[in-house]
């Protein structure tokens, strides 16, 4: 079952290993003998991209083909060390292949420390394309707000943002996005109008423990699905009245009003 | 083969060829859900023979098996779940030929169901490990596989799961 790569123990790189490869198939076991696209789609079901990169120790014909996945998942866990777990993204974004990103998990719970990491992780998101986006930060007004680009990323089709501070500044235009979930968020009035404005294909919204707002304006004949879960009102004074005009929605589910929400905490 | 086709004249039926030579006779509306299938009796090739040079006897069988199940209008969401459990149940190299099938004949639920049959095999396993069940030999000299641990050292550490199941 050995097989004798090439005379050279050179380090190979895509182009060589593409060449060499018709010649060596025979010898090879039976999974290593499976195209490139089908590895890479079996590779982009494995639930941590740690688990997929790993494969590119197995043998040479796999050095490179963790990288051809459509789907990364960084969560923190099996990492000893914070550093670690941030060393291991940016060394998977440096040496990315795929062109697009269909679905990017990002934890970056306690990483307050690398706001210079997270914004190239994001920035990296926008530029391949990413579709289905489940991000889990704890900024704060202090932490680290989304790259600008970000805002205006029209892959976006799904979104999940948790602990996350909206900049109220920003335009937001996510074009194709369809369903966004917002969990442990505190939102003004204005975010909601700019969010609704600005995701003109969305058909579900879904809040989980968010706050902070008192009106909910939603025209769009698109937008169907409405949840809201964990309410907070605002702990401002303001009358504790939440307005939801929302004319063509077809689904609303409010359940768990909490008392109070405060910006400090969050 | 050729009179089971003429038996039920009013069901559409096709035959399909695998690499060995031997023949399968399947109704056509079982058979198109392989969309390579339906294209070409789309494209009115069916009249024939479908030759399928790609496929090998015993995983045509099983292809066969898998799509009777899955167009049987008697059996519920239960029992095909279970069926699908008891169907990747059997040795890697069959589901890496079923997989390599199902990618060919463009069967996109059996492609993804041997896909995370395989990928079941490879999560939370030391490299050790998955080149054991995939039968991989390294060709990486030691020097170098050294140096890829050291470039990226914390890729490589954790709690992993040594069993070959």
């Amino acid at each position: 079952r050995l097989y004798n790569y090439s005379s050279s123990s050179n380090l190979i790189n895509h182009r060589s290993l593409k060449k060499q490869k018709l010649s060596v198939t025979k010898t090879l076991d039976r999974i290593s003998q499976l195209p490139d696209s089908l590895l890479a789609q079996i590779l982009s079901i494995l639930p941590a991209t740690k688990d997929a990169f790993k494969t590119c120790i197995l043998s040479k014909r796999w050095r490179y083909l963790w990288a051809s996945v459509d789907n990364l998942n960084f969560t923190r866990t099996s990492y000893r060390k914070t550093n670690d777990f941030v060393s291991f993204i940016d060394y998977v974004i440096a040496h990315f292949v795929s062109s697009k990103i269909k679905r990017l998990n990002l934890d970056c719970s306690r990483l307050s420390r690398y706001k210079s990491h997270m914004s190239q992780w994001l920035s990296f998101a926008v530029e391949r394309k990413v579709e289905d986006f489940v991000y889990w930060s704890n900024s704060n007004k202090s932490g680290c707000t989304l790259p600008v680009s970000f805002y205006t990323c029209s892959s976006l089709v799904t979104l999940h943002l948790t602990f996350y501070c909206f900049d109220s500044g920003a335009v937001i235009k996510w074009n194709s996005l369809k369903s966004i979930k917002l969990e442990h968020l505190v939102l003004s009035d204005k975010d909601i109008a700019n969010l609704v404005s600005g995701c003109p294909a969305l058909e579900t919204m879904e809040f989980d423990s968010v706050g902070g707002f008192l009106r909910v304006e939603i025209n769009s004949l698109k937008l169907k699905r409405l949840y809201l879960k964990g309410f907070g009102f605002p702990s401002d004074g303001r009358d504790p009245t939440l307005d939801i005009v929302a004319p063509y929605l077809q689904h609303l589910e409010i359940s768990r009003f909490q008392e109070f929400i405060s910006n400090v905490g969050l | 083969m050729a009179e089971a086709a003429s038996s039920t004249i009013e069901k559409n039926n096709l035959t399909l060829k695998s690499s060995y030579g031997d023949e399968f006779v399947l109704e056509e509306s079982i058979a198109i859900q392989s969309v390579t299938i339906k294209n070409m009796v789309e494209d009115g090739c069916s009249s024939s023979v479908i030759p399928l040079s790609k496929v090998d006897t015993g995983t045509l069988i099983k292809v066969i098996e898998y799509m009777k199940m899955h167009s049987s209008t008697s059996s519920n969401e239960e029992e095909i779940q279970n069926f699908d459990k008891e169907f990747v149940r059997i040795s890697i190299k069959t589901i890496l030929n079923i997989l390599e099938a199902a990618n060919f004949l463009d069967i996109r639920s059996l492609l993804d169901l041997c896909a995370e049959a395989v990928a079941n095999r490879i999560k939370n396993k030391t490299p050790e490990v998955v080149r054991k069940i995939f039968n991989i030999t390294s060709d990486f000299t030691p020097e170098e596989e050294a140096e890829i641990r050291n470039e990226t050292p914390w890729a490589f550490e954790g709690d992993l799961d040594h069993s070959l199941d």
